[in-house]
């Protein structure tokens, strides 16, 4: 088969090895059309390999329906995007040929000028390609195409195993992945029908949301606590990621969210600086993949982190290579082109009582005024006591993501593998709050296969304060859910960013913000039906009943009326010190705070932690407010593990003479840290950390002088890392690429008095501008434009002695994208590392000196002997001359500080035999 | 309210993944109350204690019951039930002084001195004539009974067990048990919980969880739970509470009585990689095989977060889960050594003991033991294992 080259308008190259035709489409002015034809091509794949299409495109002739059919004009070659088998190809279902004919209707060279004097045309069809996102329907301009069900793809089977699972085997048995997005669940939902939204009637009266004040949705608060966002919409759209959505829908949706005045939450895939004016409306969210850079997070209106969500149980998100374009990887920190895995896991949070600890640091990230959230989604037993404990560990709301959600990428099985019933989650949350007195502390926000207002009102109904629509604000932009968010071919430009031009997104996000308020006017009519006047009468009214045939279901919504209270409340008589303000906190610790406070020096605080007399959050307080009142240079002595320090604590130097507890250093920024031993009475104290110690920071550099758990700089995005020992499992994991200069450069707090006109004004001269880039350049030009910015990012280092009777862990740089670490191994250990040494890293290298058994080495990972590359040997020799410089300045203790100045004087004398001793780890 | 109310009823919250400080040897019991404070972040509806120590030993047959009643009305009938096992009941104090009750809202608990039934008669009702056998089996059999209505839930001959649905402070404070600071302890160990799964309610949760001699802490939640609960099934070994917690405590006990070495523990409990088994000498791969190929063993397994610390006798076995998905800590001299879930509370045990210890976090995995000799706690060797 022969195609053309240089397709124009889609700016995607042709493969070599295919054969050009014809030049120049449309055909030129002074062509000639002969004839036309309509060709569909065959199937390449017969017997039983051939699946055959799902869907038949049937394109009508002039001569079929005179004045309805096809002329020709190629629209629909641009229009249609979707090709699985050959994504390299500039076109999708359809293509024409042109055959250049003489005068004598002759077929001649295409370049001949002279020659050719008319051209038949064909338009040939691959339906085998097609997903019925109807883009060619919609765009031809004579109506010519259709697109319904293939029957002979359909109607195979029976009732128990129809085409559905059978063609599932014909392409499991073919290799295909069985990968897909949006509802694939195998039963229609159970939140569409058989339910009954009361009204009032005789015993109270209906009210008139139209005339009078009745129902109203537009008054409402995200968060009970300290940290509250007043919005207007009870309806909100969910996460959805920058990278798998277009540039256009995100910033469509992001634009009608302001509009509708709602959070908008990102998605896992962080955000783009030039939406900076708008991070004031965005709750950023933290996947299990850590993508993004981590810095200016206090300018967003809150943080949430996704533990789950139901369309995808247990398993984190996926972003397949090509989607991971070189913006994307300039904006998520990463290395570009490898397909994003983010781990299963959140891997600083492995049992509930660690809920806490995270939002502790958070809130010492953040302040009490910041919203700090988590996804969910309901487990099958134990979902009550996830959502009381993540109430008890002061997140200000939870987002169920419930039974039917939708997802742009998840394995078949998962998303077939559908939960509980997004009603009745909201109902299980609301009661296991209500009993436990902690309703009033969080808010709910439930979705996951929310159809419409009427659904939308039922889940407020049964409990929710709000409820989330996420696949619907995408209709507007042209989703027609065909099904193939996750190939990165959406035909209507959403979650293809090649295509994303086919959406103007202030036109989107006008459209979003109506279809939104004619929902919401629904839901305040069916609550003016009741007689009721605001959101809070609604909430967890419970004004329904369900008469249909699920059995949980009529268990608990169709026999009888809830009562309005629940029989025994716990009240919450033990004050949770997590929920305390820091107000509170100050005040309780007054004299303490300020007694430290009183000992500043120019810029320096000395604090005395003594061991175990002070709390984490305290010392972050007078940490805090010191660095408010110019303090640049912290010392602590006799540090004994407090948690999170330095966090949110703006600061050029921080000494801690001692131990640092759980997640000291996170999120920090542009700070030098130095960590210390010491000795307490008669307790000798190493300068040790203890589990997620740096995570997701930016620090000029981490010098930890003895050895760290688990997990420490996990998420870091740059800085260099030593440390004197070794350490547990999992240390650099996720360990990132760098942070490049457009991210150093942002700066939110500009915005911050912004008016919501001036943000959408500076919006859409920000996307004009990158418009017209992408329009000049070509798509292709545009997006390779960010490959230096990417190679003159410096990637973190992570650079480890080792112990004399302790080595790495397991599972070290495990999913690393791009960091540098290194193992010196100064005490000659003979296996250094432990198993599953950088498995799944996609980008980014480690130097270990000393044996690695291939089978110590991780999924997708080889390693090279000796060091050839003379980059590789100063790289290194410049990382050990810092180590030796740092650590050979601290006592550490004297069997180490021994073996180091011998190492360090190997390294003077022998230094190329050591560097051989070096083997590297890459990804394959 | 009632107790039966605030105990959760039917669905209740329980057990947990939680903060655990153990300490042996010879040491203040203040200290390691106070260390275990800082650890109280981590829980949140129940602290325990455990004391060894803190009742004499008196005789093979004499045991101290900790019960605790949700429904006071029923006391005295369970207590009849007991006696017509044949236990006799030495004396009976009440644990909990009675002011306490006006603060909190609790069961009622007393401690027994009981004594078992004469072998004959052990050997006639259940065919056991070791009275420890016959404690741990009707002590079993009276918690899962009577499980809506009471709980044993110590039973040791010279340890006592101290559980609040509460926090660290009031468990110390409800059972006094600063009274104990005397005692001839010889381990403590200290548990805060933050409740995980479905379960009996708050009071049937908290830990240590004991029976007779053997106690143990657990800090995470076991994927495998229903695994390892039903490779003790088919070997007729109940479980009392009914939690992960337990199985692997009862996992542990079964393996050091059935004579595996502490290295075969390991492998069975925190099975290894296959590249580290790919890895291992010819005659550990094949012994490694043969016990991990044993339908009971293979079920053995645990999987997801796991610091676990249980004292069997004079015997502290610790272990995280292979995937280190719980920190855990070791600080030790020639006195005393404190066994945490986290580096600072061995730390701040051993600054306020005035003690200099070598700190060391094991690695993933890795089983440790020691026993308690003389007072003094010894280091075991992996080939270590308990000989009749
Ligand atoms: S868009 Fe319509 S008219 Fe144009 S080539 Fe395609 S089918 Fe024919
Ligand atoms: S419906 Fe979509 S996939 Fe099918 S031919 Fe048209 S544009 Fe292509
Ligand atoms: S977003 Fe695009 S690819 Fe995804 S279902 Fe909608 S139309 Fe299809």
């Amino acid at each position: 088969m022969e195609y053309q080259k240089d397709w124009p308008m889609s700016g995607k190259k042709l493969p070599e090895n295919l054969i050009v035709q014809t030049e120049g489409f449309p055909t030129e002015a002074h062509k000639l059309i002969r004839r036309t034809f309509i060709v569909h091509d065959e199937s390449k794949k017969l017997g039983m390999h051939n699946i055959g299409a799902e869907f038949r495109v049937k394109v009508t002739s002039a001569e079929e329906e005179p004045g309805k059919g096809c002329i020709h004009c190629g629209t629909c070659v641009i229009e249609c995007t979707h090709n699985l088998e050959r994504p390299d190809l500039p076109f999708g279902v359809f293509w024409v040929e042109e055959i250049p004919v003489d005068a004598e209707g002759n077929r001649v060279q295409p370049d001949d000028d002279e020659e050719v004097i008319f051209v038949d045309k064909i338009l040939h069809i691959n339906q085998d390609e097609c997903c019925n996102c109807k883009r060619c329907v919609k765009e031809c301009p004579t109506g010519a195409i259709q697109v319904y069900e293939e029957r002979d793809y359909h109607s195979i089977g029976c009732e128990l195993t129809d085409h559905r699972v059978i063609n599932s085997a014909l392409k499991r048995s073919r290799g295909l992945p069985m990968v897909g997005s949006a509802h694939h669940g195998a039963l229609p939902s159970k939140i569409t029908s058989e339910w009954l939204i009361d009204a009032a009637e005789i015993l109270s009266p209906q009210r008139d949301n139209r005339h009078e004040y009745a129902g109203n949705m537009h008054e409402a608060y995200l968060g009970k606590r300290r940290a509250r966002m007043k919005v207007a919409s009870p309806i909100f759209d969910v996460n959805q990621s920058y990278g798998s959505n277009s540039h256009e829908a995100f910033m469509a949706r992001m634009m009608g969210s302001i509009k509708l005045q709602r959070p908008f939450f990102t998605g896992e895939g962080f955000i783009h600086p030039d939406f900076q004016s708008a991070f004031q409306h965005c709750i950023i969210q933290f996947g299990s993949g850590g993508y993004g850079p981590w810095v200016e997070l206090d300018k967003f209106a809150g943080f949430d982190i996704k533990y789950g969500q139901d369309a995808k149980k247990g398993k984190g998100g996926r972003l397949n290579g090509p989607k991971n374009d070189l913006e994307i990887a300039l904006l998520r920190c990463v290395e570009a082109l490898k397909t994003l895995t983010a781990p299963n896991p959140q891997h600083l949070q492995y049992s509930i009582e660690e809920l806490p600890m995270r939002v502790e640091t958070l809130r010492a990230l953040l302040g009490d005024h910041k919203l700090i959230g988590a996804d969910v989604y309901g487990t099958a037993w134990n979902y009550r006591e996830i959502v009381v404990a993540l109430a008890k560990a002061g997140f200000d709301y939870i987002t169920i993501k419930g039974g039917d959600g939708s997802t742009g990428a998840a394995h078949n099985v998962d998303l077939q593998n559908r939960g509980l019933n997004t009603v009745y989650l909201a109902h299980i949350a609301d009661l296991a709050l209500r009993q436990e007195g902690l309703r009033e502390n969080v808010s709910l926000i439930a979705e996951g296969g929310i159809m419409d207002s009427f659904a939308a009102f039922l889940v407020l109904l049964a409990g929710a304060d709000f409820v989330g629509m996420g696949m619907r604000q995408l209709h507007p932009l042209g989703c027609t859910l065909c099904q193939r968010c996750h190939t990165g071919q959406c035909a209507w430009g959403i979650t293809s960013r090649r295509y994303g031009d086919r959406i103007d997104p202030e036109h989107g996000s006008n459209q979003i913000y109506e279809m939104n308020q004619s929902w919401i006017h629904d839901m305040e009519g069916l609550a003016a039906g009741l007689g009721m006047s605001t959101l809070a009468d609604v909430v967890g009214s419970r004004r329904f009943r369900y008469h249909g045939s699920d059995p949980l279901l009529y268990e608990t919504f169709g026999k009888k009326e809830w009562k309005s209270q629940l029989d025994h409340v716990i009240p919450p008589t033990r004050g949770f010190s997590v929920l305390k303000t820091e107000k509170e906190s100050y005040d309780e610790n007054k004299s303490c705070i300020e007694e430290n406070l009183s000992r500043i020096s120019g810029d320096t605080l000395e604090i005395d932690v003594g061991v175990d007399k002070m709390g984490s959050k305290t010392l972050n307080l007078i940490m805090k407010e010191a660095s408010k009142r110019g303090v640049e240079k912290f010392v602590l002595r006799n540090a004994g593990g407090q948690r999170f320090i330095g966090t949110g604590v703006k600061a050029k130097e921080i000494h801690v003479h001692g131990l640092s507890g759980n997640n000291s250093f996170s999120f920090t920024r542009d700070v030098k840290i130095t960590t210390y031993p010491t000795t307490a009475g008669k307790t000798r104290i190493q300068g040790n950390v203890q589990v997620g110690v740096a995570n997701t920071s930016n620090p000029s550099e981490i010098n930890i002088s003895g050895e760290v758990n688990d997990l420490f700089a996990s998420y870091a995005v740059s800085g260099k890392f030593r440390v004197a020992k070794g350490g547990g499992v999992r240390n650099l994991l996720l360990f990132k690429g760098g942070l490049p200069e457009i991210w150093k450069e942002v700066n939110p707090a500009k915005y911050e008095d912004w008016t919501k006109e001036e943000i959408y004004d500076e919006l859409l001269l920000l996307y004009q501008k990158r418009k017209a880039k992408i329009e000049k350049m070509g798509w292709d030009h545009y997006i390779d434009t960010f490959g230096s910015l990417l190679a003159d990012r410096i990637p973190p280092v992570g650079i480890f002695g080792l112990d004399k009777d302790k080595g790495m862990g397991d599972y070290f740089m495990e999913y690393a994208q791009g960091g540098i670490g290194i193992l010196l191994n100064l005490f000659d250990l003979p296996s250094p590392i432990g198993f599953y040494a950088c498995s799944g890293m996609s980008a980014g290298a480690s130097y270990i000196r000393g044996q690695v058994h291939e089978k110590q080495l991780g999924v997708g990972v080889r390693k090279e002997g000796t060091l050839i590359r003379e980059e590789d040997r100063t790289f290194l020799s410049n990382e050990i001359k810092e180590f030796i410089d740092v650590f050979t300045k601290i006592d550490i203790d004297p069997e180490y500080n021994s073996q180091l100045l011998h190492f360090a004087n190997r390294f003077e004398r022998e230094r190329e035999e050591l560097l051989n001793e070096f083997c590297k780890i890459v990804p394959v | 309210m009632d107790v039966r109310t605030f105990s959760g009823g039917e669905e209740g919250l329980p057990p947990g993944a939680c903060g655990l400080l153990t300490a042996i040897g010879q040491f203040k019991l203040g200290s390691v109350l106070n260390a275990a404070q800082c650890l109280q972040y981590r829980g949140r509806t129940g602290a325990g204690l455990t004391l060894k120590g803190v009742y004499p030993y008196e005789a093979d047959n004499l045991f101290h019951f900790h019960i605790m009643f949700r429904d006071p009305s029923m006391i005295t009938e369970l207590e009849g039930v007991l006696e017509n096992w044949g236990w006799r009941f030495e004396g009976k104090n009440p644990l909990i002084q009675k002011k306490c009750y006006n603060e909190y809202d609790m069961p009622k608990m007393f401690h027994y001195r009981v004594t078992t039934p004469p072998a004959e008669d052990m050997l006639y009702t259940d065919q056991i004539s070791d009275p420890m056998m016959f404690i741990r089996k009707k002590v079993t059999e009276f918690n899962i009974k009577y499980l809506d209505d009471a709980r044993i839930f110590s039973s040791g001959q010279d340890t006592g067990t101290f559980l609040t649905a509460f926090q660290l402070d009031d468990t110390i404070k409800v059972f006094d048990i600063y009274q104990y600071s005397d005692r001839n302890l010889s381990s403590v160990q200290a548990h805060m919980r933050w409740p995980t799964s479905s379960g009996r309610g708050l009071w049937w949760g908290p830990q240590p969880i004991a029976l007779g001699n053997v106690s143990g802490t657990h800090n995470g939640h076991l994927s495998s739970d229903k695994s390892n609960a039903m490779a003790l099934e088919q070997l007729g070994i109940a479980l009392h509470v009914g939690t992960d917690s337990e199985a692997l405590f009862k996992e542990i006990n079964y393996l050091v009585y059935g004579g595996y070495t502490l290295q075969e523990m390991e492998w069975i409990i925190s099975r290894k990689f296959p590249n580290e088994v790919a890895l291992m000498t010819d005659e550990d791969r094949e012994r490694y095989t043969e016990l991990t190929a044993d339908p009971i063993l293979n079920r053995f397994k645990i999987s997801g977060p796991t610091t676990a610390i249980v004292q069997i006798d004079d015997l502290v076995v610790a272990l995280t889960d292979r995937d280190h998905l719980r920190p855990f800590t070791i600080g030790t001299n020639d006195r005393i050594t404190l066994l945490a879930s986290e580096e600072r509370a061995v730390v701040a045990a051993a600054f306020a003991m005035g003690e200099n210890v070598k700190i060391f976090n094991p690695d993933a995995g890795k089983l440790v033991a020691f026993k308690i000799n003389n007072g003094v706690p010894e280091r075991l060797a992996y080939e270590w294992k308990k000989t009749a």
